[in-house]
């Protein structure tokens, strides 16, 4: 019955957009898509709803779970940002030997899971540079700081593949006239490149985010899910999730939604403000 | 053609005999990760025994049951101890219950050599420790660990050592056996894989909590009987492969 409305609309549709057909199928598995992921979530929040369990909103162990994601994230975004720029205008224009080498070493961490990079994370920060870097009074292993380095490194390959993207979209002809201009290549990145590739660069800082966000399995791993030192708020679901909290962790992660949603959105809009401007 | 359709059927009708074993029927059994080696082999003995299928779900103790108050579907479910079965029977999830069929008992874990002397769990309240529990509220062995240092009244002197909680005990052993802290406390069974390469210490059954090991089926269960004896042989057969695995199964 659906099928054979859904077949008729599709067939008044390429009548409608002669030569166009393909056009309509394409808006109809966006629209179908659209509405499922919202049907999932809203799924989510119906249940949410129906069950509430927002006690833990005041507690201590939770408000230091948001508190604690957000500081890590928005640390581990930033240094992702600062170390991404370099490689990825690097990787954007320039060609040089093994170039394809160093693309596929960049990458890695973002081919295997999460859990494999916990554990070589571990590997790397227990035995191997642990016994220096604890003589030096920076331990990382199990501390605050190894939350950030594990998000830091999980998402890296994305913002040095948008930052690429970004530098590599900007038009090329804007900036050898700024060098026909007499701007020097420093002046050039600063003025003209940077400004141009301002956009993708800041979606680009918006996908490392949301990464950094969802992240748990190498964060778990390196840095353990110690409450009120190391634990995030994937890791409060997981927990809950774990003592069979149920309500507790569809709540918890309507908050991460929530966020999400509402930083995205923000992101979006300021991409938008300065593309107008 | 027609003789090529009937021969269709045949081997369709023969896959599916095959595939779903003497009359066709599947128990569905959530375990516990801890327990996945013996009750793997729990299962292909039934399932040598009475030609049924058991499809295996493996999951942390709360997360199954998360998942059975979401899709209330399945026959047996074998958490890691007797409290998820109660928080399970509470949800409405389980009919009969069964066991012990093993034993959850702390041990102590520490590096080979044992560097830092930890002997017993009240040694782990000297100063400068740095110590690994499996989280204290979603495993079923951080809540015994810190019963034992409550029997003791060193709780909060050992809390001040604590380096990290990790979501279960055989991550323990993994941070144990990457150089990682002073001393833990794990399950009997979770060193056994590695026990050359560790320090395994047990707690002196005086002072120790342990927790039962039990064995339901659900209350969703399409064929109670299948699972009634499901349980029966978990209780019968159980302990002797639970053993083999490192579990206690007396105390």
């Amino acid at each position: 019955m659906v099928s054979r409305r859904l077949s008729r609309r599709v067939s008044r549709a390429i009548r409608l957009f002669p030569g166009r057909a393909h056009i309509a199928l394409f808006s109809l598995s966006l629209s179908v898509g659209a509405l499922f992921v919202l049907a999932v979530f809203g799924g989510l929040v119906a249940y949410a709803v129906r069950s509430p369990a927002f006690g833990f909103f005041g507690d201590p162990e939770f408000r230091f779970a948001v508190g604690f994601t957000l500081r890590a994230t928005v640390a581990a975004t930033l240094c992702a940002g600062l170390s991404s720029l370099g490689a990825a205008y690097v990787l954007a224009f320039y060609d040089f030997p093994g170039k394809r080498a160093v693309e596929i070493v960049l990458g890695l961490p973002m081919l295997v899971p999460p859990l494999v990079n916990g554990v070589a994370l571990l590997i790397f920060f227990g035995p191997i540079a642990g016994p220096t870097l604890s003589r030096l009074g920076f331990p990382v292993a199990f501390n605050p700081a190894a939350a950030v380095i594990a998000m830091w490194f999980v998402a890296s390959p994305f913002s040095i593949r948008m930052f690429r993207q970004a530098f590599a979209s900007a038009d090329a002809r804007y900036s050898s006239l700024a060098g026909t201009f007499g701007l020097s290549p420093l002046a050039r990145f600063f003025r003209v490149q940077l400004p141009l590739a301002r956009n993708g660069l800041a979606s680009g800082l918006a996908m490392t985010w949301a990464r950094t966000t969802g992240e748990f399995g190498a964060t778990a791993m390196v840095a353990g899910v110690t409450r009120l030192k190391t634990e995030t708020l994937s890791a409060a679901i997981f927990l809950s999730m774990s003592g069979g909290d149920l309500d507790a962790a569809i709540s918890a992660s309507l908050v991460l939604l929530a966020v999400s949603a509402v930083a995205y959105a923000a992101i979006g809009l300021a991409g938008e403000a300065t593309r107008v401007a | 053609m027609k003789a090529k359709h009937r021969l269709a059927c045949a081997a369709l009708f023969a896959l599916a005999t095959l595939a779903f074993g003497e009359g066709g029927k599947t128990l569905i059994a959530y375990a516990g990760t801890g327990i996945k080696d013996p009750v793997t082999e729990i299962a292909k003995r039934f399932e040598a025994k009475t030609g049924a299928k058991v499809e295996l779900v493996y999951g942390n103790s709360g997360t199954l049951i998360g998942q059975l108050e979401l899709n209330p579907k399945g026959d047996i479910l074998m958490p890691g101890s007797m409290a998820f079965v109660e928080k399970a029977r509470a949800k409405g999830l389980v009919a009969l219950v069964s066991g012990p069929i093993a034993y959850h008992v702390p041990v102590i874990v520490t590096p080979k050599g044992n560097p830092a002397n930890v002997k017993t769990p009240a040694d782990m309240a000297r100063p400068g420790l740095r110590l690994i529990f499996p989280d204290r509220k979603s495993t079923a062995l951080g809540p015994l660990a810190f019963a034992v240092f409550d029997g003791l009244g060193v709780t909060q002197a050992v809390e001040k050592n604590v380096l990290a909680y990790v979501e279960t005990p055989q991550k323990v052993v993994a941070a144990m056996l990457l150089g990682q802290g002073d001393a833990g406390i794990i399950e009997a069974s979770n060193g056994t894989a590695s026990a050359d390469r560790l320090e395994i210490i047990p707690i002196d059954p005086a002072i120790n909590h342990t927790e039962v090991l039990p064995c339901a089926t659900l209350s969703s269960s399409a064929c109670p009987d299948l699972a009634k004896a499901f349980l029966d042989f978990a209780v019968a057969e159980g302990p002797a492969i639970f053993r083999a695995y490192g579990f206690k199964t007396a105390l």
